[in-house]
């Protein structure tokens, strides 16, 4: 799964995910796109099960790009613990997604079949997507 | 190639709430530089550049921009937003073109037929999906189709071998830069994760939550084996009961 290897400081702030994502809202790399319309974190579980997903479906053709990154630490509390104490320990990796962001791109493949791919992936995410093609954006 | 026609109106308001209303009101923001002239906010009718956009010239159209309905300007888009989501156009930039000036302009590359490689399971690789080419605005191509059908896995192909470019029309590229490759396809990641799981157990700082902390006492507390009588006890063990300790105290 996706981790940071190495980060400066071990935990961090929630933060807030208003507005729309200014970087990374269109095609790429790739031929097409799978794009989020909600903001949310996606877990580095998550991300994974989507590229799973996504190469099982096509059988290893074509190349895919994940292009988000899991760099926020998530820290948990244990069960049955009060509250206080300071803050827990950091459980899992997210990335911070937000609206308009493109989560996977996908090369090589036929759009059905890409189509398909990314409709799958989706079910593993825990926001709604959009298929986008590559210049098709206007 | 033909040019196409857009009108625009000079735009004195400007800022964040004068474009909002303006695209409330049907236009949009946009501004026109280059070839000499000064900076123009102007503002135009975003209908009308979307059909260009569409057109079979895309960003490389050749525009002649009517200023307030008198001056006529050639101009290209440059530049242009677009709403993430909602997909429409935010903002346009246009630069003023001389057609006896030469220009550097991204053509669509068009890869025609399957490559060898490809067939035997390889990848193709497009490095550049737009090639750079400079030529004069009026001879610009639609697009630069390359024959990949006998490339082999590992394969490349260099600027210096397109052909049948228009004529005055050059590739804006060093001469050895590849263009498109047939690479082998990627290895499965899976193996990959299997050799990167003892790196992620070293207890650094930052390393995978939940997984670096028990890695590093791991050894020495197994359970059912005990310490020889004097030894010193092993740190995780040690840690793990000055935790119950503090627990039961958590709990009076």
């Amino acid at each position: 799964m996706l981790a940071p290897k190495r980060v400066k400081f071990r935990k961090m702030q929630k933060g807030r995910m208003r507005g729309v994502s200014q970087k990374g809202c269109d095609v790429s790399y790739g031929d097409f796109a799978l794009q989020s319309l909600d903001a949310c974190w996606v877990t580095s579980k998550q991300i994974e099960a989507g590229r799973v997903a996504i190469s099982r479906h096509v059988k290893r053709q074509g190349r895919l790009w994940i292009r988000i990154f899991p760099d926020k630490p998530i820290s948990k509390k244990p069960a049955e613990t009060r509250m206080g104490k300071g803050k827990g320990n950091p459980e899992e990796w997210v990335a911070v997604v937000k609206r308009g962001r493109v989560i996977f791109e996908i090369q090589g493949v036929p759009e059905p079949m890409a189509r398909e791919a990314f409709r799958l992936a989706s079910h593993k995410l825990p926001v709604k997507t959009r298929f986008l093609t590559r210049g098709a954006e206007l | 190639m033909e040019f196409a026609q857009l009108s625009a109106t000079v735009r004195k308001a400007e800022g964040k709430g004068a474009a909002r209303r303006l695209r409330m009101a049907g236009q949009i923001p946009a501004v026109c530089y280059g070839g000499g002239m000064t900076s123009t906010a102007l503002s135009i009718a975003p209908v009308e550049l979307v059909r260009i956009l569409r057109g079979e010239y895309g960003r490389n159209t050749v525009i002649k921009m009517a200023i307030d309905g008198a001056s006529e300007l050639l101009v290209m888009v440059r530049d242009y937003q677009r709403h993430p989501i909602g997909r429409q156009l935010l903002h346009a930039d246009f630069i003023q073109v001389k057609l006896d000036e030469e220009i550097t302009v991204e053509v669509p590359l068009v890869t025609v037929g399957r490559p060898a490689g490809v067939v035997k399971g390889g990848v193709l690789n497009v490095v550049y999906r737009r090639l750079p080419v400079r030529c004069r605005p009026d001879r610009i191509p639609v697009q630069v189709s390359i024959d990949v059908n006998e490339l082999e896995m590992g394969d490349g192909l260099t600027a210096a071998k397109v052909q049948g470019l228009p004529e005055g029309v050059t590739i804006a590229l060093a001469q050895n830069q590849t263009i498109v490759s047939v690479t082998a396809p990627e290895k499965e990641p899976v193996v990959e994760e299997a050799a990167a799981v003892p790196a992620e157990g070293v207890p650094v700082e930052g390393a995978a939550p939940g997984e670096g902390a028990p890695a590093a006492g791991a050894a020495p507390a197994a359970p059912g084996v005990k310490a020889a009588p004097g030894a010193a006890p092993a740190p995780a063990a040690e840690k793990e009961k000055k935790e119950e300790k503090g627990g039961k105290r958590e709990k009076k």
